[in-house]
């Protein structure tokens, strides 16, 4: 068979080499050339895309911050039964957990397992000093000067960076959170005594009591800002929890030695409280979901069972379902709005069509927020719709409330989105000629007919890209509910703004933000089985 | 023809867009039950205006259309019954063909099963009973007219519009598909009232041909007529080739008459629509009709000519000449076995009969 030996033998270009060779050489070039100008964008995307919402869901569900702060306790709460108050030993380590520093100079208990039978947890430092022999009895290493040399390193580098006195400030702030990052998990906090000393230090000489007088100092800062950020965690699951750390803090110092749990109770009677502890238990996994569990009003309780959160606390549910129903009315609303709007534009003549499009277009070109303030001067309780209304007879003691609410919410979104909802359908049915109509007219559908069986279906790429526009920047609307919507018309897009900004439970705000991308591609998967992704046009 | 063989009438129509001009003006015309009627004409010339009317696409302004004795200018387009292929078929392309065609019949309630029955057969009357499932966008140009025609005669309609169906087609599949309309027609004995600006069409399919210029039917006859007897200078140009004359009548006998051209000569004429002695006339000859040389005393008309140039066309030589001062004089020589063969050049005598000079009238200038 001629066919099948021209098949198995390869192709080979004039020049003798094989012709997929020859055909990848050739293509070689404006694949370059295609990778040269896609690259841009795609690392643009990437640095400001991918990366913050890949730190959002991590942030969702970090939990890693409540280990370190509690090593010892978590190594140790499964022995308690969970029904009547822990006994000594767990007084005990919540004690050195929260008071001593020893968690640092613990080796490798960078909120991971640790050995609670360790004899170094029992170690005190003295407040006053001597420093060096109780952190050498904790971590003998600190002996050794090749323990302190990377450190020293980091500090001798930033002190003989060179440049404008800022940017030596600069390299002096990065070393002491450099050293301090490499000592305890923590980012954000400052070894300036360790950095100070360390170049005092000339590298070789046995290390001294004023390193490790500043080691206990900076590591003592260092516990003091991870109580201040773990507390604030706490407090989203047992409130109360920020000010008992607090408070403890303060009155722990006078605790000399045990019984501790007699001691920690006096110190702050809510350590008697059982609750508190069970709380203890749900934050013990680095991986937490209990900022998905709260943005839908549930939580861990402490046999780990999911349960709703008191009735008092619960709000998230009711604002997903009102972002929800608020999100489908307004494209239900801009769809029906949006339908003969983009039928007028595209079979007006081109004179008139042209001064509907820039009707259209308008709002657009206008700020969202001048358009919102606009809205306020037209539906407030003096506004002009309902001065309109009294001035036709409408009785002037019940105005209608059309703005601080859902509806008002509802009108304004609707009118802000519906360019998103025209455009794509205005770009289908342009492409439609009128001869489908009269065709099928023609063949004996009558106008309502033959708009249903023969105009509607081939819309249907516009008006669904237009739905999942208008649906998906809806759900995660905020300006305008902050603005007009008063009590009833926030969304869940208000809260995650509220979460970042004013309580800064970011864990919370990301995990909502989480399950609003999984919300709108749940949809977009749906819409992909019923419609089909491929029948979508924008234009 | 008898009034109960009129199936379509236009009596006095008149159309305008603008409330300006008028489209068509003052349009007459009957059709008989199972004619083909072409509506042949330049763009712009309201014939595409006529058969949307028709359709009930466009209201007439002015006069009545009448489809088998029943007016139907109230009639809404859906009610009228007619089949019509769209210029660009207008197949609908979310459905598939065999969807497109059922659905005149499911608008009409047809059941089932018969619906199922009339697709197939309108399919394999176009023969392409194994496309059914497809889309429309997944045939070929002439695959998707065929379905066209079908759709627009599965409902068995008695009249059937075509709007230059075959526009879109290549010259080889649109001359196919000519024939394969005209059998159509032929079997099964429906009106046709046929659009096209194309008169190789208009004479392969039509019974009769309505010339349309200017919102006016410029002559309505059958092809053989509309091309041996043209009544005016429009058709004669537009309908073939033609080579036109012109001159001052100058005496009028019967049927003949004499008119002196501008250039001198005197030629013999039939009189077909010329006015009194005196006035201006177009004198038309199809370039077939002249002989190279012939023999003395076989033609009133014989004059000197001289050959400018000579296109090699296969079947026949069409040779420009010079004669009576007109210098885009054509002539077709057959390339018969023993034709006249002619040079560059040379100086020949052109001869034709009074018959196939016809005096017609001086159109007026655009």
């Amino acid at each position: 068979m001629a066919n099948s030996a021209s098949s198995s033998a390869p192709l080979l270009t004039a020049d003798g080499t094989p012709l997929k060779v020859g055909l990848q050489r050739s293509l070689r070039r404006s694949k370059l050339k295609a990778v040269g100008l896609v690259f841009p964008p795609l690392l643009f995307l990437i640095v400001l895309f991918i990366v913050p919402i890949g730190d959002l869901l991590t942030r969702s569900i970090d939990d890693t911050r409540i280990n370190y702060q509690l090593p010892l306790t978590f190594a140790l709460i499964d022995t308690w039964d969970k029904k009547t108050l822990p006994d000594e030993s767990l007084y005990e380590a919540v004690f050195r957990d929260l008071s001593s520093i020893n968690k640092f100079l613990i080796k490798d208990n960078f909120g991971t397992v640790v050995d609670p039978k360790d004899p170094a947890w029992a170690v005190s430092i003295p407040r006053k000093g001597p420093y060096q022999d109780a952190i050498l009895e904790i971590a003998p290493d600190w002996r050794s000067p090749a323990n302190w040399l990377p450190l020293r390193a980091v500090a001798v580098k930033a002190s003989q960076a060179t440049g404008a006195a800022i940017d030596l400030r600069k390299a002096k702030i990065k070393a002491e959170f450099t050293i301090c990052k490499d000592l305890t998990p923590l980012k954000n906090a400052s070894c300036s005594n360790l950095y100070r000393e360390l170049l005092k230090w000339d590298g070789n000489s046995e290390p001294a009591e004023d390193l490790f007088k500043a080691l206990f100092k900076d590591l003592s800062y260092a516990a003091k800002y991870l109580i201040g950020k773990s507390s604030t965690r706490m407090n989203y699951e047992k409130p109360g929890f920020k000010s008992l750390l607090k408070k403890s803090g303060r009155k722990f110092k006078k605790v000399e030695e045990g019984p501790y749990k007699e001691a920690l109770i006096k110190a702050d009677k809510r350590w008697g409280d059982i609750e508190f502890w069970k709380a203890l238990i749900t934050m013990q996994d680095p991986n937490t979901s209990v900022y998905y569990l709260n943005s839908l009003d549930r939580k861990w309780d402490a046999d780990h069972e999911i349960v709703m959160q008191p009735e008092e606390r619960r709000v998230y549910v009711m604002l997903w379902e009102r972002t929800f129903w608020l999100s489908l009315i307004v494209t239900i609303g801009c769809l029906m709005l949006a339908y003969p709007v983009a039928h007028l534009l595209a079979t007006l003549p081109l004179r008139h069509s042209n001064l509907l499009m820039i009707c259209v277009l308008m709002p657009f070109w206008t700020s969202l927020l001048v358009r919102i303030v606009a809205w306020m001067v037209m539906l407030r309780s003096e506004g002009v719709v309902n001065d309109t209304l009294v001035a036709f007879g409408w009785p002037d003691e019940s105005r209608l409330q059309l703005m601080y609410n859902f509806t008002g919410t509802v009108i304004v979104m609707i009118q802000i989105l519906l360019p998103f909802m025209i455009l794509p359908i205005y770009s289908v049915m342009k492409t439609i000629p009128p001869s489908y109509m009269r065709a099928a007219q023609n063949l004996g559908a009558p106008p309502s007919l033959a708009f249903l069986r023969v105009y509607m279906p081939q819309t249907l790429p516009g008006v669904g890209a237009g739905v999942i526009l208008v649906f998906i920047v809806a759900i995660g609307y905020y300006i305008t509910p902050e603005l007009v919507g008063g009590k009833d018309g926030r969304l869940i897009g208000n809260m995650v703004a509220y979460h970042m900004q004013k309580s800064l439970n970011w864990g919370l705000a990301s995990a909502m933000g989480a399950i609003l991308l999984v919300g709108i591609l749940i949809l977009y998967w749906i819409y992909d089985k019923v419609v089909g992704i491929d029948n979508m046009k924008l234009g | 023809m008898s009034a109960e063989d009129i199936f379509v009438r236009f009596e006095k129509v008149q159309k305008s867009y603008d409330g300006e001009t008028l489209v068509v003006k003052n349009l007459n015309l009957d059709i008989q039950r199972g004619e083909f009627v072409t509506m042949l004409g330049p763009s712009g010339s309201g014939k595409t205006t006529c058969l949307m009317m028709l359709a009930g696409f466009e209201p007439a302004t002015h006069g009545e259309i009448f489809l088998g004795n029943r007016p139907i200018n109230a009639v809404p387009p859906h009610k009228r019954g007619i089949g019509m292929v769209f210029q660009n078929y207008a197949l609908f392309p979310h459905m598939t063909v065999n969807e497109n065609l059922a659905f005149p019949l499911e608008v009409r309630r047809i059941n089932k099963s018969e619906i199922t029955d009339r697709v197939k057969r309108a399919l394999d009357m176009v023969q392409l009973g194994a496309f059914g499932d497809r889309r429309p966008a997944q045939l070929s140009g002439g695959q998707q007219q065929r379905v066209a025609v079908a759709r627009a005669l599965v409902f068995d309609p008695d009249l059937v519009l075509m709007d230059e169906p075959l526009g879109a087609l290549d010259k080889q599949l649109r001359e196919q598909m000519q024939y394969e309309i005209k059998h159509i027609h032929e079997r099964l004995g429906v009106t046709v009232v046929y659009v096209t600006h194309d008169q190789s069409e208009a004479l392969t399919m039509s019974n009769r041909i309505a010339v349309f210029e200017d919102g006016v039917i410029q002559q309505l006859a059958s092809p053989s007529d509309l091309y041996e007897r043209p009544d005016n200078a429009f058709v004669a140009q537009f309908i073939g080739e033609n080579n036109r004359l012109t001159g001052v009548v100058k005496s009028i006998e019967g049927d003949q008459c004499q008119v002196t051209l501008d250039s001198g000569e005197e030629i013999q004429a039939l009189k077909v629509n010329v006015g009194a002695v005196g006035e201006r006339a177009t004198l038309s000859l199809r370039p077939e009709r002249v002989e190279v040389n012939p023999e003395s005393g076989k033609f009133p008309n014989v004059f000197n000519a001289k050959v400018e140039e000579l296109i090699y066309l296969g079947d026949h030589i069409r040779t420009r000449a010079s004669v009576c001062g007109n210098s885009e004089f054509i002539v077709k020589i057959p390339n018969a076995t023993h034709h006249a063969s002619l040079n560059e050049g040379d100086s020949v005598m052109f001869g034709w009969s009074m018959e196939d000079c016809r005096a017609l009238d001086v159109p007026l200038t655009h």
